[in-house]
């Protein structure tokens, strides 16, 4: 088989037996179906919103402030497609939630890439908490504390039967779509140029190449990212308020990196999936949530840092056997 | 674009987690569907149990879960000979709206069909699902006809409407106080935004518009009133409502306000803050005087049945109950009794049947109220509970009825 | 108004003085942003609050008690935790945001959710002119705070301590040569800290309440207050923290509440972008 489809066709496979969970599940067990759609919706959209960090670990820096590009993305959709009705099909809504994200990722890019890790953690997650106090003070048009309710779902969902089903295949979609993008890119030119970037950026300067735009374009195209799913995300919850996404959803995000395996395109997909998952067992848990998190934070810090998915590695150097490969990149 | 052999492997790898994750999404359904069989009847419980709200979330919780247990000891509710036995489904929203909404849409995916939440904020949102799932809601929420309207019919408030509480008690307490100069100092959110209408409404009734002299909101995770209370200040009031704080914020604000050298008096007309925590934050001295409503005082409690229940919540949490947890209680018997009385679970029997419905409970007949009634406005429908509205003082630390 | 706004602007920075003193000794030796900063200064008010109210010592003793008790818990998690991965930065600061949620979910299960409070000693006003009022309590708070933050410059600048820290801080390795244990200094300074941040909820808790997610808030401004001082220096950090306090007080009295939490994040991206050393720094 040629080695250039095989990936194509792999992923083809996977995405039909993902596809078929829905008519399966309604045929074994048609009452755990909606809640079956939940979790998935959620692990689905959370997989794109783990890989929106892998180009930016690439080259080296971490974003401490997803969450306020999914608040800009979301609430953008909200204010056009619900609150003033400017647009009526809400698909345009997601695309305008995410062309906000990217300008404002571009601006602010353009002026903290030359900030290294901390700094640049710091930066970021200085602008998300920045955006609160703007989405509360304004009733216009961010709609004060309350936020922004009754946001519709995008036309065509009515095809199902009912939402769960719609959301369910839109998510998927949205999954795939940002793991094909983000698999062409890292074998672009322009993903080299990042990887190299996140090695050595002097070298890369040497080469005669624009560190800075390469930066720049890569944190506007997870800024991208994430906006599609903030918009998704707000027609899935109906309503969006300044406490939606916080600090916390922010850091969900590097969790699933870390859990997942930093630097790997497996690692936020297995984070995305283990992480929502444990998430909404623990939602009746109240603050042994929080227990759990900061036990696992710790453990994957300090006992496997390569994430899950160094673990075969992991095991097989324990068994003594030689490691072929070992995915370690934190820091 | 050329792919590297280690690119392909690495894809490969990518899939195989991808698998991964579809058998996980299929877990939960192969887990959960062994235990279909049991007749039981979910409620869930959509509230606070971390963050700034939690007090009031675990107080609701807490109420209900008492009447849970109170019905269910009885044989629970037979419906056309099938026993029924409640079980309380928790869910953390942290009064986080769009996690209310995450829980909700939970909840209807596991097939439950009866819901107790609160807080004006996080109910909001639910409101179209709550309408479009017929879930049939006890909610402890502020506000007036902006809830409670014929659109809303499965939405039941179980404490007094800012209607009832600022427009009529409110105003009767301001007169009393012979209020001059009002500094209204409430939260940024729903509860303290309504409030504050509602609030500006009243007076403009009762023609007293001019006594408001300030208003101001802040978020409700505030611990340092001293700018606003600065701004406040400086329009010299000689009252000051705190409006829809828990019981630290209501506390640090009078214990704030009375540092930079305040001497008026304070009301609290919806937080229903606990008087415990109030005191002990507050200051005793600084909290003496302040009139609060929906609060009970342990030592004057009306009926034989409150005192049981106050007895049994102490001895099960060693603390004192707090309102919404008698509220949500009362409501949830209410409830019960009328699914019987339908002798249905369908959310329109049920509902139907609730309207019209008396019981007595703690404090005496329990109904609803609203529709033709001249003191609501814009109701329309019998979805408020009404029940003794006490007005509480604090004297030497200790909650007694404000004469 | 004017007079009001200057006191209330002074008491505020003093605190967020004390409150980032911690954040900034840590950072400044171990180059690791500390997100547990918020829980140590919970478990300070904490224990001050069971220390007063149900051993019934009198305060000045359970703020001593802190400066006995932290040092060890100090280094018991630099030991368990931080040591092994402290080269690590992007590692380190994960390991301090697990330090924080894991202490502060058990902090509500073990502490419970009422809110508690503890009180401190000295009661009163003080009239300055202008019509401002001062509050005693806050008065001494702020006039303790100032003491600790001038024990700590002692500390760092004129004893055998503060020379292996400022050494450590330099360069770890040239310090080792010298003579120095580096891990047993940084273990100290983690120590000093902890107890500085313990400190600081033990006596900033007295004028507000405490309840086991009550570092939070002063966490978030420790963190406004280091970044506009530049990470790691200490006087930048002390002149930071009264531009902050003159910001919340001003911005939020003529402006509203949010005006002040907006100008003061503003202000960190605008720094961090221009002159990442901090106001004091010399790039």
């Amino acid at each position: 088989m040629n080695s250039k489809l095989a990936p194509y066709l792999t992923a083809l496979v996977v995405m039909a037996a993902l596809a078929l969970l829905p008519p399966l599940t309604k045929l074994i067990a048609p009452a755990q179906w909606e809640l079956t759609a939940h979790i998935g919706i959620k692990v689905l959209l959370n997989v794109g919103f783990g890989l929106c960090l892998w180009l930016m670990l690439q080259a080296g820096e971490l974003s401490l402030g997803q969450s306020g590009f999914i608040t800009i993305g979301a609430y953008t959709t909200g204010i056009l497609v619900a609150k003033y009705k400017l647009i009526s099909v809400v698909w345009l809504g997601y695309l305008a939630g995410a062309l906000a994200a990217t300008v404002i990722a571009l601006l602010l890019g353009y002026l903290i890439v030359h900030l290294r890790r901390i700094f640049f953690l710091l930066v970021t997650w200085s602008f998300a908490e920045m955006l609160h106090p703007v989405l509360t003070s304004f009733e216009h048009p961010f709609g004060g504390a309350m936020g922004i309710i009754d946001i519709p779902a995008p036309e065509g969902l009515g095809l199902f039967a009912e939402s769960w089903t719609g959301y369910y295949y839109l998510a998927l979609i949205y999954a795939f779509v940002v793991l094909w993008l983000i698999w062409r890119i890292a074998g672009s030119k322009v993903g080299l140029i990042t990887k190299s970037i996140g090695q050595n950026d002097t070298l890369v300067t040497f080469c005669g190449l624009y560190v800075r735009k390469y930066k720049v374009m890569v944190f506007a195209l997870g800024c991208f990212i994430t906006g599609v799913g903030g918009g998704i995300l707000a027609s899935y919850l109906t309503a969006i308020s300044p406490e939606t996404f916080t600090f916390f959803t922010s850091l969900d995000i590097i969790m699933f990196n870390l859990i997942g395996g930093m630097g790997t395109m497996a690692g936020p997909i297995v984070g995305a999936v283990i992480l929502t998952g444990l998430n909404e067992y623990l939602f009746a848990a109240g603050y042994w949530r929080m227990v759990v998190y900061g036990l696992i934070i710790i453990f994957f810090i300090t006992l496997l840092p390569g994430g899950m998915v160094s673990l075969p590695a992991v095991i097989r150097k324990k068994l003594g056997r030689k490691s072929s490969k070992q995915e370690v990149s934190l820091g | 674009m050329r792919l590297s052999k280690k690119a392909v492997s690495l894809f490969s790898k990518v899939m195989m987690v991808t698998v991964l994750a579809a058998g996980l999404l299929a877990a939960p359904l192969l887990a959960s569907s062994a235990n279909a069989e049991v007749k039981k009847l979910k409620i869930l419980s959509n509230n606070p149990f971390s963050g700034k709200a939690a007090s009031w979330g675990f107080s609701q919780d807490r109420g209900v879960g008492l009447a849970v247990d109170k019905v269910n000891k009885a044989g629970g509710i037979k419906v056309g000979g099938v026993t029924y036995m409640w079980e309380k489904v928790r869910c953390d929203n942290r009064y986080i709206p769009a996690d209310a909404v995450s829980c909700l849409k939970r909840g209807v995916a596991q097939g439950i069909r009866f819901m107790c939440t609160l807080g004006g904020a996080v109910t909001k949102p639910q409101i179209p699902l709550i309408n479009k799932n017929k879930i049939v809601t006890i909610a402890a929420i502020a506000g007036g006809a902006d809830f409670t309207n014929a659109k809303n019919k499965y939405l039941f408030r179980t404490m007094p409407s800012a209607d009832l509480t600022i427009s009529i008690e409110g105003i009767k307490i301001y007169k009393k106080l012979g209020v001059k100069k009002l500094g209204l100092l409430t939260a940024d959110n729903v509860l303290g935004r309504s409030d504050a209408k509602t609030l500006k409404n009243a007076l403009k009734v009762n023609k007293m518009s001019d006594i408001l002299v300030a208003e101001e909101f802040v978020p409700i995770n505030t611990s340092d009133f001293t700018p606003a209370l600065t701004r406040i200040l400086a329009k010299n009031p000689d009252h000051i409502e705190g409006g829809a704080w828990p019981a630290a914020g209501l506390a640090l604000l009078i214990k704030q306000a009375r540092e930079l050298g305040y001497k008026g008096t304070f009301t609290n007309l919806t937080g229903a803050p606990k008087v415990g925590p109030l005191v002990k934050i507050g200051g005793k001295k600084n909290v003496e005087g302040v009139i609060m409503l929906r609060l009970w005082p342990p030592d004057q409690l009306p009926t034989k049945a409150f005192k049981e229940y106050w007895a049994d919540y102490r001895r099960l949490y060693k603390q004192d109950p707090g309102a919404n947890s008698w509220e949500s209680y009362m409501a949830f018997m209410h409830l019960s009794a009328a699914i019987e009385k339908a002798q249905s679970l369908d959310p329109d029997k049920v509902v139907a049947a609730m309207r019209d419905l008396k019981i007595v409970t703690l404090l005496g007949e329990l109904q609803l109220v609203g529709k033709d009634n001249p003191l609501l406005p814009g109701y329309g429908i019998n979805n408020q509970y009404t029940s003794p509205l006490p007005v509480t003082v604090i004297k030497d630390g200790k909650p007694v009825i404000y004469q | 108004m004017f007079m009001q706004m200057v006191v209330t602007g002074l008491v505020l920075g003093s605190i967020y003085m004390l409150v980032a003193s911690g954040l900034t000794l840590i950072y400044g030796i171990m180059h690791q942003v500390n997100m547990a900063h918020g829980v140590f200064f919970m478990l300070g008010a904490m224990t001050t609050y069971y220390a007063t109210e149900v051993l019934g010592l009198p305060y000045f003793a359970a703020l001593l008690s802190l400066v006995l008790v932290f040092p060890v818990i100090g280094v018991a998690f630099e030991r368990a935790i931080f040591r092994s991965i402290r080269h690590i930065w992007l590692a380190g600061y994960m390991a301090t945001v697990g330090v924080w949620m894991l202490m502060e979910g058990l902090g509500w299960q073990v502490f419970g959710t009422e809110q508690k409070a503890v009180s401190f000693p000295i009661t009163g006003l003080v009239k300055l002119p202008g019509g401002a009022v001062l509050p005693l309590n806050k008065l001494w708070v702020g006039l303790i705070a100032i003491a600790i933050m001038a024990g700590v410059y002692y500390l760092v600048g004129r004893t055998a301590l503060g020379r292996q820290l400022r050494a450590v801080e330099q360069n770890p390795r040239a310090a080792e040569l010298m003579g120095i244990n580096a891990d047993r200094a940084m273990a100290k300074g983690f120590a000093l800290g902890v107890t500085l941040a313990a400190l600081a909820g033990g006596l900033v808790s007295t004028l507000y309440s405490v309840d086991p997610s009550c570092g939070s808030t002063p966490m978030l401004k420790a963190f406004i207050v280091i970044i506009l001082g530049g990470l790691g220096n200490v006087t930048g950090s002390v002149i930071a923290a009264f531009i902050l306090g003159f910001i919340d007080s001003f911005g939020g009295t003529l402006l509203g509440h949010q005006a002040g939490h907006f100008m003061g994040f503003g202000l960190v991206i605008l720094i961090l972008i221009f002159k990442p050393s901090g106001i004091l720094g010399d790039e």
